[in-house]
């Protein structure tokens, strides 16, 4: 490369910016496509009035657990006034950004933790989250291997002569990290549709021997492995379940289907945190005037734990096969 | 060989040579997501039905794309770089392996919920907060991909090393 020969171009500068620019619009465009995983992360304001959320917006915790509260606040002009509330009454002191209550008592049960904030244009916001408070450690039930004697399956497929088909392994490698349970669609030209209900053996929990129920949380990771991408896919639906007295309860407000494909987003991890009684539906027998579904209380009907993954191709779709992965897969169970 | 020389017979021209490179690889990576993922996944890459689900490339599939990314860049950054640099332009490579592997950890959930949420109270415009953040929230951290970029940042050193070489042996 010979300096004689160099002119410098005004142009090289901009050049420079310009490639630097579309590296990162490369990176951050090869990104998931906000349409179509559902709601975006990130929603723009389109109201310029100071927003607050607390942090964690649910959770938890066993009695004498320390536990921190976060104030998130958008679209406010600083510097900002904060002031915490435990069931709408001041807490002395409690006037920052964070609040730390020392010592989760189970007073605290149900109680609702707020922080109250002000900016300095005199621009105010409230936001609050309930604290669930349980006596007992948590009973955590969960599998990372999938060996597959640990696992049943029940398939509901239609149509039921000469449907769909499925097939349950423990694949060894390629899980976040080591084994992950995979399982096999084998859908037939739609329409039709298969829902598996995969239950772990052991995953069990007795309200009767081991206490009421104040909550339960749930994480699994779960990925597309592979795909006909020439189907038209209908009913997805993948999710964390138990059954109890005959019906499957999934929590309410579970992503649909968080599962996605290939590369570096091949694993979805996604969880929710403090679902109660009264935040499942179910599939199944039609609950009674009487019954309770699902029933948390110490007389209830034992647990097991398990997922489902449902998956339908549309009239007309030409079939196909669809390999998924799940791993890590956790429910914890919060005693009364 | 510098802009708008005189070549000698045989010579290289360098920026050209970098640029056809670097295109070349980043058109590999395009494709893997034209073949090997979801089909119009990616933001900005379209679906090409044609291509959709042939998994053309299997299980190198999941980590070429960043390979790709961080050795064209770097060729193409080299390219409209000072063409009369004593020794090529190894920054290149440095300033992507590292802003790609920064991307990649900033998926990791302890990270991008904390840059999520400083994004949210800064003064930067929704419409540059909103695709940033979905790509960081929604993202997973893979080390594979980490590997990748440092291997894709080092093959392109070493294709400018290559180049200036031959440059060299032409002046």
């Amino acid at each position: 490369m010979s300096k004689e020969r160099f002119q410098p171009s005004p142009l090289r500068p901009l050049a420079h910016v310009a490639v630097v620019a579309l590296g990162v619009i490369a990176i951050v465009g090869s990104g998931p496509d906000i349409s179509i995983l559902g709601p975006p992360v990130y929603d723009p304001p389109s109201d310029p009035t100071l927003s607050v959320r607390v942090l964690p917006e649910r959770q938890t915790v066993q009695a004498g657990t320390i536990v921190d509260f976060y104030a998130v606040v958008n679209q406010a002009v600083q510097p900002l006034a904060y002031q915490w509330r435990r069931n709408g009454v001041d807490i002395t002191g409690a006037t920052g950004p964070t609040y730390t209550l020392g010592g989760a008592q189970l007073g605290d049960d149900g109680a609702l933790f707020e922080v109250a904030v002000k900016d300095s244009l005199g621009v105010s916001g409230i936001a609050g989250t309930t604290l669930l408070v349980s006596p007992w450690p948590a009973v955590v039930l969960q599998d990372g291997d999938f060996p597959v004697s640990n696992w049943t399956v029940s398939a509901t497929a239609q149509p039921t002569q000469d449907g769909p088909t499925h097939a349950e392994t423990q694949a060894t490698d390629g899980g976040n990290p080591g084994p992950y349970r995979s399982v096999t669609f084998q859908l037939t030209p739609g329409p039709c549709s298969l829902r598996l209900v995969h239950l772990a053996v052991a995953a069990t929990y007795d309200p009767a021997a081991q206490g009421a129920i104040h909550a339960m949380e749930f994480s699994e990771e779960c990925s597309r492995r592979s795909f006909s991408s020439a189907a038209t896919f209908t009913d997805l639906n993948q999710a964390p379940v138990f059954e109890q007295a005959g019906r499957t309860y999934q929590p309410r407000n579970w992503q649909g289907y968080p599962c996605q494909s290939g590369g570096s987003i091949a694993w979805t991890a996604t969880s929710i945190g403090t679902v109660t009684e009264d935040e499942f539906v179910f599939s199944g027998p039609p609950c009674g005037a009487s019954e309770r579904c699902p029933d948390f209380s110490a007389s209830a009907a034992p647990l097991r734990f398990g997922f489902v993954t449902t998956l339908g191709l549309a009239a007309g779709s030409p079939a196909g096969l669809v390999v998924q992965g799940i791993d890590n897969w956790r429910v914890t169970v919060w005693k009364k | 060989m510098a802009d708008g020389g005189k070549r000698s017979p045989g010579a290289v021209h360098v920026p050209s040579t970098l640029a056809g490179l670097g295109a070349l690889a980043f058109a590999i990576g395009v494709l893997v997501y034209l073949t090997d993922r979801d089909p119009g996944r990616a933001a900005l890459i379209p679906a090409v039905g044609v291509l959709s689900g042939t998994a053309l490339f299997g299980a190198v599939g999941a980590w070429l794309p960043s390979f790709t990314h961080a050795f064209a860049f770097s060729l193409f950054t080299a390219a409209v770089g000072h063409p009369n640099a004593s020794v090529p332009a190894y920054g290149a490579c440095a300033m992507w392996w590292a802003l790609n592997s920064a991307f990649e950890l900033a998926q990791l959930p302890q990270i991008s919920h904390a840059i999520v949420d400083a994004l949210k109270s800064a003064p930067v415009p929704a419409w540059l907060i909103a695709p940033l953040s979905n790509s960081l929230m929604h993202g997973t951290f893979d080390v594979a991909d980490l590997v990748a970029v440092a291997g894709g940042a080092l093959a392109a050193a070493a294709a400018l090393h290559s180049l200036q070489r031959k440059d060299c042996e032409h002046e």
